[in-house]
């Protein structure tokens, strides 16, 4: 009796193993973890849809994990510690991806990249590093200004290019409308506070001006000879633009900067494309009455922008094959269907989608097509830049500066505490080189 | 089975989840803060007191440290004074009493982030109810967060409207233990209602209020969320206490190092802090 006991444990051990191997090696059984930083409820509906496509055509199961993009390195960097790192993610920063990449948990894409071929990218958006490339982009994300036309034609102005022309416009449109001796209506808003909307919104007054924070040998160069100058212009500039600028831009969030726009408070707003959504939705009468332009630079001839880059990236987990392959799909034959999900919002990174039927299809897009063509002109023609990019490549550097808050700080320095400009980047430049050294 | 036996089983589930949820990552923070560590992946280096030693020397942490101790210190006073008051309040006799002490404890049991977004929204200064109120009663409108120090107060007052209610409930509680004859006692005896107040009221209560001021003390110094979302620590480092300097060292600068060292210096801090309170306000008197 115990014989036999032993000899049915001993079968039903063999079957059990032979069952973990069977799951091991097949396909049926993969799961590839997917961490999505869209939160949009159309994209997370498509990426749903998507991943039940994907495990119909091919057996691998897609499990997408939703969450807001600052708590997605967190999550990434627990995922891996717990030794089931995601397979494939977004991150906030380009910097994440370096820091992954530099322990050797990310996998290159460099080959699905040359396949599509590297000239159908715009600049500055591939990010190569070591001689690969470790994302694949899909969204560029500029900060545009948003300016009201209608007021423009109204004073007999036209849309500025200069920073002289930027300045006129907005005291021109800075208003008392009801004779009551108060502003009801401001010529501006531009977030200055103490985050990530003053660094992605309202950034590109500096790099319009030249402004560079690193060199190409990763030297810090904020308030060298060559950039002080400009740097304390910059400043100057901003301190002399707030004046037109409704009240609360020192705290002012994303939302604010919307509202702004949308409730007829300011004529010119900085956002991405995501503002066209939320005039569609909350002032749906403004939809003929704006226009999209570039910052303005200091020859007039090549509008500024900030980036806030957007791209997928995989993870060196127990399936590689599958995520690589799965990205490949999504990139390619899906990417069409994922960017019309939040279509003028997701602006393509690769000229080819521009030129695509299928993609120019959407309502939206035709509806707003002039707005689309002026984020195309910023990418073939713009000045490209944002604090946590700067540098020759990517890297850690400008990403602390920009969680550091030293440039918001600096401009804040100025505006709130009423420091001098030069007195503001000294005060800075200290604060980032004490970073740096660390 | 023993008495001794059966307690130490009892005091076993509650002893473990301690020490895995809580001594446990303590003690691997405390690891941490003597690691120069870019983050949770990279490699790290010991560098002794390094991080410590930096952190000291850093106006930055000192300026934390003050706006963490003004910050608990202020909402902590008005919840505890707000509390009492409100408390004495709700134990007075009058219609729609029961009504009043339920909806009194609503701003505590919303959540911060509401909390949080139905203040900023509201005292927006372009689109806010306050600020057009004020300007409909002939006022210009204010700041509320753009000016270093008004921000500071526009946070702690809405902490205070925040957590006041649960202070109210606290002293609400123990009012109902004080004995009326006492109060009936003392007005025979032709005391105010001030000495009443102070000379039984105050006495009857002081158990709960060294607890409330303790534990509201350590809460408030240790809060995160709410001037997380309301001001992110700004404008110009206006509102950085220690935990947001903590969260933004780790999560923010590549610092895990600095980021844990900063929150062992505030854990020390509180702890001596309440070594000191309790040596003062023992418990056992209490």
């Amino acid at each position: 009796m115990r014989r036999k006991f032993y000899w049915v444990c001993l079968l039903a051990l063999f079957a059990f193993t032979l069952g973990l191997d069977s799951t091991a090696f097949c396909q049926k059984d993969v799961t590839l973890r997917f961490l999505n930083c869209e939160t949009d409820v159309n994209t997370v509906a498509y990426l749903n849809k998507i991943a039940a496509e994907w495990q119909q055509k091919t057996g691998v199961k897609v499990v997408v994990e939703t969450v807001p993009e600052p708590e997605s390195f967190i999550k990434i960097v627990a995922s891996i510690k717990a030794g089931k790192p995601y397979d494939i993610c977004n991150v906030m920063f380009i910097a994440h991806v370096v820091t992954l990449a530099s322990e050797g948990h990310v996998l290159p894409v460099t080959s699905m990249i040359d396949k599509i071929g590297r000239s159908d990218f715009g600049p500055r958006i591939l990010f190569p590093w070591k001689n690969e490339v470790w994302w694949m982009p899909y969204d560029y994300n500029f900060s545009l200004l948003f300016i009201r036309k209608d007021w423009f034609k109204e004073k007999n102005l036209t849309p500025p290019k200069t920073y002289d022309e930027l300045m006129a416009a907005a005291k021109a449109l800075t208003v008392d409308i009801n004779g009551d001796g108060k502003i009801d209506r401001y010529g501006i808003a531009l977030p200055l506070n103490r985050g990530g909307e003053m660094s992605f919104l309202s950034s590109p007054i500096l790099w319009g001006k030249g402004v560079r924070i690193f060199d190409d040998q990763w030297n810090f160069i904020l308030d060298s000879p060559a950039m002080k100058p400009k740097v304390i212009e910059s400043l100057k500039y901003y301190r002399d633009l707030y004046p037109y600028m409704p009240p609360g831009m020192i705290s002012a969030s994303w939302g604010d900067a919307l509202a702004a726009f949308a409730t007829e408070k300011a004529a010119m707003v900085p956002y991405a494309g995501r503002m066209i959504h939320h005039i569609e939705k909350f002032a749906p009468h403004l939809a003929d009455k704006y226009q999209v332009i570039g910052f303005p630079s200091e020859d007039g001839k090549k509008p500024a922008t900030c980036f806030g880059y957007d791209g997928w990236f995989l993870l060196k987990g127990n399936n590689q094959k599958e995520a690589m392959a799965f990205l490949e799909w999504l990139s390619t034959e899906k990417l069409i269907g994922f960017l019309h999900t939040l279509s003028l919002h997701y602006q393509p990174t690769r000229y080819s989608i521009y030129k695509d039927p299928k993609w120019k299809e959407d309502p939206l897009l035709k509806k707003h097509w002039p707005a689309m063509e002026a984020m195309l002109e910023v990418m073939n023609t713009g000045i490209i830049n944002s604090i946590d990019t700067d540098g020759p490549s990517m890297d850690v550097r400008p990403a602390k500066i920009w969680e550091a808050m030293i440039i918001p700080e600096m401009i804040q320095d100025v505006i709130v505490k009423k420091m001098d400009p030069e007195k503001a980047l000294e005060v800075a430049a200290g604060k980032a080189r004490k970073l740096l050294a660390k | 089975m023993k008495d001794r036996t059966l307690a130490i089983l009892f005091l076993l589930p509650g002893v473990l989840i301690s020490a895995i949820f809580i001594l446990l990552p303590f003690l691997f923070a405390l690891k941490v803060s003597f690691y120069k560590m870019d983050s949770f992946i990279s490699p790290a280096t010991f560098c002794g007191l390094k991080n410590y030693l930096e952190l000291l020397e850093d106006p930055r942490f000192w300026l934390a440290f003050w706006n963490g101790i003004i910050y608990a210190v202020f909402s902590v006073f008005f919840q505890v004074l707000l509390g009492i008051a409100f408390a004495l309040l709700l134990n007075e006799k009058f219609i729609g009493r029961g009504f009043l002490r339920g909806a009194s404890i609503t701003p505590y049991i919303l959540p911060t982030v509401v909390v949080a977004l139905v203040w900023q929204w509201m005292l927006n200064e372009q689109i806010g109810i306050v600020n057009a109120l004020l300007k409909y009663v002939g006022f210009s409108g204010i700041s509320w967060f753009d000016n270093p120090g008004m921000a500071m107060v526009s946070v702690t007052f809405i902490s205070i409207w925040a957590w006041a209610p649960f202070v109210t409930v606290c002293f609400l509680a123990a009012l109902q233990g004080v004995p009326v004859e006492l109060y009936d006692a003392a007005k025979v005896d032709g005391s105010s209602s001030w000495r009443r107040f102070i000379d039984i009221t105050l006495p009857a209560i002081k158990p709960v209020l060294v607890v409330v001021a303790m534990l509201r003390g350590i809460w408030m110094f240790n809060k995160f969320d709410i001037i997380w979302i309301l001001t992110k620590g700004g404008p110009v480092q206006a509102t950085e206490h220690l935990p947001i300097l903590a969260y933004q060292k780790a999560f923010g600068l590549y610092d895990v190092g600095g980021g844990t060292a900063v929150a062992t210096l505030s854990f020390l801090f509180l702890s001596v802090i309440i070594f000191i309170y309790f040596r003062i306000f023992s418990i056992d008197e209490a």
